[in-house]
């Protein structure tokens, strides 16, 4: 069957105005809003306020379990203001009594091998901290039993740093390497200590002593005429005079050296013949 | 809940035996000994004072403080000694008669006179010394620079301006002019200038006889990146100056060999004489 003609929809059909849909313009709505339609849900548990309370993750939990909902796991296992009680009292218990408030290590090293080396503070660190270095297999744990056993020292907190190696180059070669991370752990302790000043006079003789090197090392890798530089290091112990030279042309020193040996060996041979002489009664 | 909430404090003799005491604080501070030193009194000064105490029992010596390099006569003695040994004197290296012969002919002159009559060991003798001999046996002093950053070339410039000056007038030259040379030039004719004092020489009448310089070797070497894929080289050279003070008796004597030379000449006879020129000399022509 042929279609009709005014079915068909030309390619290049161009619609009249009076042909338009018609629309009320009530039902038209020109500034349509682009948000605050959707629905606004209510907070969950998880998002609501809880103050005045240092546990707010076991409020929580409470509070779900009074809407009869699953707690979630992040508020599982949460401790009570019971038990954090029960742990302050314990902990301040084993410090009356002079006991570790942490459960000791059982391994047992008779001759511990490490280097653990108490370091300087550095200006953020208060007089109630104290940083070790430490080798790097070891762990916090590792020095609070450590400091405990050997010296009593009781580790309230440990904070480790471990240094990244930085980059360096040796003087021989375009290759680089990475120099050793070094750990350090900063302890909190119980009382208060504060390194004692390094005294003036053992810096200022260091300084000295470093400088006196300095002069000798210059000397030693001196080149060309420096070599004749003296030297004034060490309040000038090794400093020499310089008389005044008379020049004397290089072949002219080796024939008169020999030309003055061979004088002085006939004017002694000249005594010893007279003594000789006199010897003999000759 | 557990039970240990309210719990009293209980003593519990069995747990302290282990650690003597039960207090907060530890039985004893790692630190302990570190805080109690005073600043005031550290090692180094109970050293010190250890050693004055040991010095007032024994006076008969005296303590190692005192003792600075300045004071201690040993080591002047040792370094007067070895200073001796390194310099460098004519009488190692010439006959001793001649130096003697030469000395009272200088003593007699005021300065040395080839060929004069001289009593040795009642004996006379024509003394007769090549110049090589004269040269040594005159008073000169040896001066050499230590290392400087400069080359020959620009070196040379210097050295040129005041060879042949007298000592002082050099000095004083070479203060006020510019050259980085000058200033090291300088330094080194005031050490000849100090030397002389302690050689006892006349200062007023040093001059410099002889004054050059050398390369002193150990030049660093850098590449100069070129156009066109080249390369030049960059050098930085060091030089040392060395320089021969004489004193006036050397330039009598040259005074005087030149008036005896010209005595003994023959008169000159031939069309040129040496008389100056009569018209104006200028170095370019004028037609």
């Amino acid at each position: 069957m042929k279609p009709s003609l005014n079915l068909i929809r030309l390619l290049h059909y161009k619609q009249k105005v009076n042909k338009y849909p018609v629309v009320n313009l009530s039902d038209v709505e020109l500034t349509k809003p682009r948000f605050g339609f959707r629905r606004i849900r209510q907070p969950i548990i998880a998002q609501s306020k809880i103050t005045n309370t240092l546990f707010p993750n076991f409020e929580l939990a409470k509070k779900y379990i009074e809407q009869g909902k699953r707690i979630p796991n992040r508020f599982m296992n949460q401790t009570t203001p019971e038990i954090a009680k029960e742990n302050f009292e314990k902990f301040q218990e084993s410090i009356a009594l002079g006991e570790p408030h942490f459960k000791l290590g059982n391994n047992k090293v008779y001759f511990p091998q490490g280097r653990i080396c108490l370091l300087r503070n550095n200006a953020k660190h208060t007089p109630y901290q104290a940083k070790f270095l430490v080798p790097k297999a070891m762990n916090k744990m590792d020095l609070r039993d450590y400091l405990w056993n050997i010296y009593g020292l009781r580790a309230l907190n440990i904070t480790v740093q471990l240094q990244p190696g930085t980059w360096k180059r040796g003087p021989w070669d375009l290759g680089r390497y990475r120099s050793p991370q070094l750990k350090k752990m900063t302890v909190d302790m119980a009382d208060p200590f504060i390194w004692p000043e390094v005294p003036k006079s053992l810096v200022d003789s260091l300084e000295d002593q470093m400088k006196n090197g300095e002069k000798f090392v210059e000397l030693n890798t001196a080149k060309g005429s420096d070599k004749d530089k003296p030297l004034e290091n060490n309040d000038g112990m090794y400093k020499q005079d310089k008389l005044p030279n008379t020049y004397i042309p290089k072949n002219k020193k080796k024939m008169g050296k020999k030309m003055v040996k061979i004088f002085n060996n006939e004017m002694n041979k000249k005594s010893q013949m007279e003594q000789l002489n006199k010897y003999l009664n000759l | 809940m557990r039970s240990i909430l309210f719990k009293p404090f209980r003593f519990n003799p069995i747990r302290t035996s282990i650690r003597s005491i039960s207090t907060t604080k530890p039985t004893y501070s790692i630190f302990g000994k570190l805080t109690q030193t005073d600043s005031s009194e550290n090692d180094l000064d109970l050293i010190k004072n250890q050693k004055q105490s040991s010095t007032t029992e024994t006076d008969s010596e005296p303590s190692i403080d005192s003792i600075t390099p300045q004071n201690d006569e040993k080591l002047i003695e040792y370094h007067k000694q070895q200073s001796l040994k390194k310099q460098i004197k004519k009488e190692d290296y010439l006959n001793p008669i001649k130096l003697e012969m030469f000395n009272k002919v200088v003593k007699q002159y005021g300065f040395f006179k080839n060929d004069q009559i001289v009593d040795h060991d009642g004996k006379l003798f024509k003394f007769h010394l090549n110049p090589e001999e004269i040269e040594l046996c005159e008073p000169s002093i040896y001066l050499t620079s230590f290392r400087i950053k400069s080359s020959t070339k620009k070196a040379t410039v210097v050295n040129r301006f005041v060879r042949g000056f007298n000592l002082k007038t050099a000095i004083n030259q070479l203060h006020f002019n510019p050259k980085k040379m000058s200033i090291e030039l300088e330094k080194l004719l005031k050490k000849g200038l100090e030397e002389g004092e302690k050689m006892g020489v006349n200062t007023d009448e040093l001059y410099i006889s002889n004054l050059w310089c050398g390369s002193d070797g150990y030049t660093r070497k850098r590449l100069q990146a070129k156009g066109r894929g080249r390369a030049g080289l960059v050098q930085h050279k060091y030089v040392h100056l060395k320089c021969i003070l004489k004193t006036n008796q050397t330039k009598l004597r040259q005074q005087y060999e030149r008036e005896l030379k010209l005595k003994v000449a023959k008169p000159k006879r031939g069309v040129l004489n040496d008389e100056p020129l009569n018209f104006k000399v200028r170095p370019w022509y004028k037609w």
